[in-house]
């Protein structure tokens, strides 16, 4: 048997065995699972629904019919970006870092074989959510266009195409950028983290070429088209994506399969160049990673024990070791705080780029639509930020829980610990980007306050959702936060938590339109509509917090070791 | 069988291991001792194929490790302190698997199988998926799945942490047995009495370098010490070692 038919038959194995070991599950857990992803992606669908029937309205109105395939250009854009550079890092970790890849490099199998089962493995872990995210946008824009059926099998068919250029360029940079760049792993990361934001940098620029203060919608619709012209460029294989999946919409069957044909011929091509190169790479990865050790000495006590006394001077000095504990760690491995960095820097850069549309002089209705998106992307990116990184947190302890779990403290100091360090960080970084926001966009005071009292809640919420439902489904045998994630509690916490995100920002959204929108109401109307709404956000994201909290408690109590 | 030349690797401005030299013959048990951070298990690393040495060369079964890696695995076998384990897979598929990636195939193979899970007392549980397995029996599986291969080098980290005096038996029998057979054994261990019962040659390494090398006999002349290894050892290390480090 060749070694590569060797490792697909053990994938095969473990994917029989996962499967046979999740059909045990009780019933409920996996109706659980199910409910809660159909109800996602039909939530997801609606809002695109919407979002794109409101835009094919404008156009229309003002008879601007390439509005929404602007807005796939920019869009497949955006996310090959992201996901190039999220298949780089998680690349990286999975080539070069974990156990498996050393067993499998001790024993005779070709370093590309051990590359191309990795390849499939990171391909997989980084690119589901973009089928996830993906199939509600094609079917919403089916439903829009009333395209023919064979439109949602074959946009189907080139998403799942599409992710292999992203996939192909991260294994290549994460290659490259191992063997040839920085020879310390927190510059190696560094380095990745760098070109990406400048990448981002380097398209935003080319967004400050138009630049206008005019007041009228057409005007904003044309610029946004223009100013969006480089994510068109041909030569980008997300405008093949774009183009191609826009040609199937309109029934130009030859054209589509052209753009169906370049990205297959390319993605054959880069997954042959990266399969070469991982001939003579992966190996010399592999021992370039293993050979670097961190040269930096580190103090007894340091900045971050200072820094989270300071914040979290309202807690118990056992809560405050624990909470400086998570951070030393988090702040040490680049692979962690990249994908931080990559989540808010690529929003900040995006806020602090507002002005470059002249947002901030249009009229009240377009400057609230504008910050309750941003308001939206934010919330969305820290229920992300959340699922990622705070509900891994205790299943994180392991096999060292020993540690904490036999201190001379209660255990539910350890889940408090966790909720201020998530609540106090994501109140923090969210704060500071709703503000930009409202700053950038000159926002009325109120909407300002409204937002950032919104935001409060959500952290609070996401927060307790995370830590508690991490409580009650620990898997302390896993060391890889990706696979801790994948499993049922981090999938009904992900799936929570978005829902959460959704009804808070349902509740804000509502007085803001009346108000700042085109119904116009009396200053009394709206003073009890915002009572009525901040009382709600309030009882929400107090019932997400301490529901999955108590729960969380009890568990850690009873919990064996 | 196993040749180390004027080896050195270093991580950083740390000196792992220090221009090492050392040649293992066929079918001798090797066992190398020293201190946590003498340089045993990058030794061991190197020799896998899993670190490359900044200088010097090694040579496993006659093949060059760096310029044929490849081939030295195929005729090596190598057991890290804390082996990898497929968590959803059974014992027997991991078995499966291993013999695959060996190429361990023709009628034999499931006789060989049957044979190494009788030999090692794995019968109760090699089909359930081998996250329910303790250490003892994880370490079991791993020490079967290398002998699939028949191989003439076998490398070894540790084997008997955390092992039941059952098992740590059967696994010293084994390794033995193997060396009787004329398979060349290098195992790092920090059980001295394993060393001095089982293996043919002893190297003590301190900082990099063997600083003491034969068999026990020829230990006690270099330590000038008549006595059990342990105390050997502690002469040999005395003052190179700080254990309140």
């Amino acid at each position: 048997m060749s070694d590569v038919a060797a490792l697909a038959s053990l994938k095969w194995h473990e994917l029989r065995n996962r499967a046979s070991l999740f059909a045990q599950q009780s019933r409920f857990k996996i109706a659980v699972v199910a409910v809660f992803s159909a109800a996602f992606w039909v939530t997801l669908f609606q809002l695109f629904y919407s979002g794109m029937s409101f835009l094919q309205k404008t156009a229309l109105q003002y008879n601007f019919s390439g509005l929404i395939g602007a807005m796939f250009y920019i869009f497949f854009f955006a996310l090959t970006v992201m996901l190039t550079f999220s298949n780089a890092i998680i690349g990286y970790s999975s080539y070069f870092k974990s156990k498996e890849t050393g067993f499998l490099l001790a024993s005779p199998v070709r370093a590309e074989s051990v590359f191309l089962y990795k390849f499939v493995e990171s391909l997989g872990f980084s690119s589901w959510a973009f089928l996830f995210l993906g199939t509600p946008l094609m079917a919403a824009y089916g439903k829009i266009f009333d395209v023919s059926w064979t439109f949602y099998p074959g946009a189907v068919v080139f998403l799942g195409a599409f992710m292999f250029i992203p996939a192909g360029l991260g294994a290549v940079i994460a290659m490259v950028v191992t063997v040839y760049m920085p020879r310390t792993r927190r510059g190696l990361v560094v380095g990745a983290v760098f070109t990406a934001i400048l990448a981002v940098l380097i398209a935003v620029s080319r967004l400050m070429i138009v630049h206008g203060a005019q007041s009228v919608d057409l005007k904003l619709v044309s610029e946004v088209f223009e100013s969006t012209r480089f994510s068109r460029n041909p030569l980008l294989p997300s405008y093949w994506l774009s183009k191609g999946i826009l040609e199937l919409g309109d029934r130009r069957f030859s054209n589509s399969f052209f753009f169906l044909s370049l990205i297959a011929s390319n993605v054959l091509f880069l997954v042959c160049v990266a399969h070469s190169m991982s001939a003579g790479l992966m190996l010399r990865g592999w021992h370039v990673s293993q050979g670097l050790r961190s040269q930096k000495r580190y103090a007894g006590r340091g900045g971050v024990d200072r820094f989270v006394s300071g914040l979290l001077f309202f807690v118990d000095r056992n809560v405050r070791l624990i909470v400086a504990k998570d951070l030393k760690s988090f702040f040490r491995d680049p692979v962690q705080w990249s994908q931080f960095l990559i989540f808010f820097g690529l929003l900040a850069i995006y806020f602090l780029n507002l002005r470059t549309f002249a947002y901030e002089d249009r009229d009240i209705f377009w400057k609230n639509l504008i910050a309750q998106m941003n308001l939206l992307a934010t919330s969305l990116t820290l229920a992300t930020f959340a699922s990622r990184f705070i509900y891994p947190q205790l299943s994180l302890e392991g096999k060292r829980f020993w540690v904490i779990g036999m201190a001379p403290m209660e255990r539910e100091k350890i889940l408090f610990g966790k909720l201020a360090l998530s609540f106090m960080c994501s109140l923090l970084i969210s704060e500071t980007l709703i503000a930009l926001s409202s700053i950038m966009l000159k926002t009325p005071p109120t909407l300002a306050i409204l937002h950032s009292v919104a935001l409060f809640g959500i952290c609070l919420g996401l927060s307790g959702l995370a830590v508690g439902l991490g409580a009650i489904y620990p898997n302390f045998q896993e060391d890889n936060p990706s696979k801790i994630v994948s499993g049922f509690g981090g999938t009904l916490n992900l799936v929570m938590s978005l829902m959460f995100v959704l009804v808070v920002l349902g509740a804000q959204a509502v007085p803001c339109f009346y108000y700042f929108g085109r119904w116009a109401l009396s200053g009394d109307q709206f003073r009890w509509i915002i009572v009525a709404s901040m009382t709600g956000i309030a009882l929400i994201s107090l019932v997400a917090c301490l529901v999955p909290m108590s729960m969380g408690l009890r568990s850690i109590k009873e919990l064996e070791i | 069988m196993i040749s180390i030349q004027g080896v050195t690797k270093t991580y950083g401005r740390k000196v792992a291991v220090d221009n090492l030299s050392l040649e293992i013959a066929s079918g001798e048990f090797f066992a190398v001792l020293g201190p946590n951070g003498a340089g045993k298990t990058t030794t061991i690393k190197m020799l896998a194929g899993l670190l490359r040495p900044n200088s010097g060369k090694l040579l496993v079964g006659g093949v060059d490790v760096q310029t044929d890696p490849i081939g030295a695995k195929k005729v090596s076998a190598y057991v890290p302190d804390q082996p990898f384990l497929y968590d959803k897979l059974s014992g027997i598929e991991f078995m499966n698997f291993i013999a695959d990636l060996y190429g361990v195939d023709g009628a034999g193979r499931d006789k060989e199988i049957d044979r190494l899970v009788e030999l090692f007392g794995m019968k109760d549980f090699v089909r359930e998926l081998t996250e329910a397995y303790s250490h003892g029996m994880k370490q079991r599986l791993v020490l079967a799945a290398t002998l699939l291969h028949k191989p003439k080098v076998i490398m070894v980290d540790e084997p008997l942490v955390g092992l039941d005096p059952h098992t740590a038996r059967l696994v010293k029998q084994v390794f033995r047995e193997q060396a009787q057979g004329g398979t060349s054994i290098f195992m790092s261990t920090h059980v001295l009495s394993v060393a001095e019962d089982f293996a043919d040659r002893i190297g003590i390494m301190l900082q990099g370098k063997i600083v003491a090398l034969g068999k026990m006999d020829d230990l006690r002349r270099q330590a000038q010490l008549e006595g059990k290894l342990e105390d050997v050892f502690f002469k040999i290390t005395e003052g190179a070692v700080n254990p309140y480090e």
